[in-house]
């Protein structure tokens, strides 16, 4: 692997990568690679079906590098892309309604605070996350699955779903809320 | 061998193939654009829908009827112009789904990006209502010379007695002062020409009136003869 590509930025390589740089796209599957296998296994029970997702990931990638504006971040750019794979991937498999209605998403939640979560906070909901996970519902678990263990911020988190930044707010408080809950009763 | 390593193997296998290719920039250029124009002409689609409901109302004289009381409130919203109304708020959704596909716009809610849409909509269907568009249009239509669009505004002059609304000329007024007699004449033969004899509603200075004058009358039909329950005076622009 070429050493001087890996001091590079996500937004750097798939700049490099426009210009149909193979080595380049080869760090950022590298770099990539592990964290959408973790997040596949929130969404998907089977290892095949995780690493046929992330393989068709990075293909969608590479296939579409050239609709990617390198003047904003890359990381919610493929979680966008990945988090479509695994929720069309699941849906397939769990026979889930393929069109549902998200009422989070008429709502204005704009008087809702930002409220970023300290070292200690995150830590304990991680632990949280691990043990509970499965109580939440798929619109819950996204959201905290990308803030508390792929650590994205507000603003990614709403450009990864496609969702209102407010709604992100709401959601996670509302996952956080069930999270406790679900944990202190079992 | 890792399994990660064998994903970016057989990634990088594709890709050298043949089997994976990378879309040009143009084909994503290409794509805002046409999603840009396709929002664009929906755009306009939804002013002229909604400008020509404004039109139709005052056209139609269907405003006069907000001044008729509850009887009048409940035959202006049957006699409103639901379809393209209908119309512009589907345009509005489809606009929607657009912007929140090649912008940003799914940050903010449904909801605040609709009413935006929506308020754009109203402004820009007033401005078009002020100009002379839709009035030429329905001369053209008048004249059977408007073709696809033709239909939609010749029902601007649909007769809607079946609604006991009666538009006409006064041809004469009766020398007690409670009745006057409309007769509609104009050149489309529909089922609207005739003469009419209206009694006024209690308390109607029938004084006011002149022989000559464009009103619009709702009430009932009754023997012959139309008991109104709201008089309007049509000015001639």
């Amino acid at each position: 692997m070429d050493e001087s590509l890996t001091h590079k930025t996500d937004e750097e390589l798939a700049t490099l990568v426009q210009g149909k740089n193979e080595v380049a796209f080869g760090v950022l599957m590298s770099r990539y690679q592990p964290k959408l296998i973790r997040y596949g296994r929130k969404f998907l029970s089977e290892k095949a079906h995780i690493e046929d997702a992330v393989q068709e990931v990075f293909i969608k990638v590479y296939r579409n590098i050239q609709g990617f504006d390198a003047t904003r971040s890359f990381s919610p750019w493929i979680y966008r892309i990945a988090h479509n794979m695994f929720v069309n991937t699941m849906r397939q498999n769990s026979r889930l309604p393929f069109v549902t209605v998200d009422l989070d998403l008429f709502s204005a939640h704009a008087a809702y605070e930002v409220d970023p979560a300290g070292d200690e906070e995150r830590m304990e909901m991680r632990a949280l996350v691990e043990r509970g996970l499965e109580a939440l519902s798929p619109n819950y678990r996204e959201v905290i699955i990308l803030y508390y263990l792929e650590q994205l911020a507000y603003q990614q988190i709403a450009d990864v779903l496609h969702v209102p930044i407010g709604t992100v707010g709401v959601r996670l408080h509302r996952a956080r809320e069930t999270l406790k809950h679900y944990v202190a009763g079992n | 061998m890792s399994q990660e390593t064998d994903i970016q193997k057989n990634v990088l296998e594709k890709i050298h193939r043949g089997e994976v290719s990378m879309r040009s920039k143009v084909y994503f250029m290409l794509r805002i654009i046409l999603i840009g124009t396709a929002s664009v002409l929906i755009l306009v689609g939804s002013l002229f829908a909604l400008s020509f409901v404004f039109f139709s109302i005052h056209a139609s004289g269907v405003q006069f009827l907000l001044e008729f009381g509850e009887r009048g409130l409940l035959k202006f919203s049957i006699l409103f112009p639901w379809t393209s109304f209908f119309i512009f708020i589907l345009f509005l959704v489809i606009l929607e789904f657009l912007i929140r596909k090649i912008t940003p716009m799914y940050r903010f809610s449904l909801l605040r990006i609709f009413l935006w849409i929506l308020a754009i909509g109203i402004v820009g269907s007033t401005l078009v209502d002020l100009t002379p568009l839709h009035s030429f249009l329905l001369s053209e239509a008048d004249k059977d010379q408007l073709p696809i669009l033709g239909p939609w505004y010749e029902q601007i002059h649909d007769s809607h007695q079946n609604q006991g609304i009666y538009r006409g000329v006064i041809t004469s007024l009766n020398d007690t002062g409670f009745t006057f007699v409309i007769s509609y004449n104009d050149t489309d033969l529909d089922s609207d020409e005739g003469t009419w004899t209206i009694v006024p509603p209690s308390g109607f200075n029938i004084h006011a009136l002149s022989v000559g004058e464009n009103v619009y009358v709702a009430g009932h039909l009754q023997n012959g003869v139309v008991y109104a329950y709201g008089i309007r005076v049509v000015s001639d622009d």
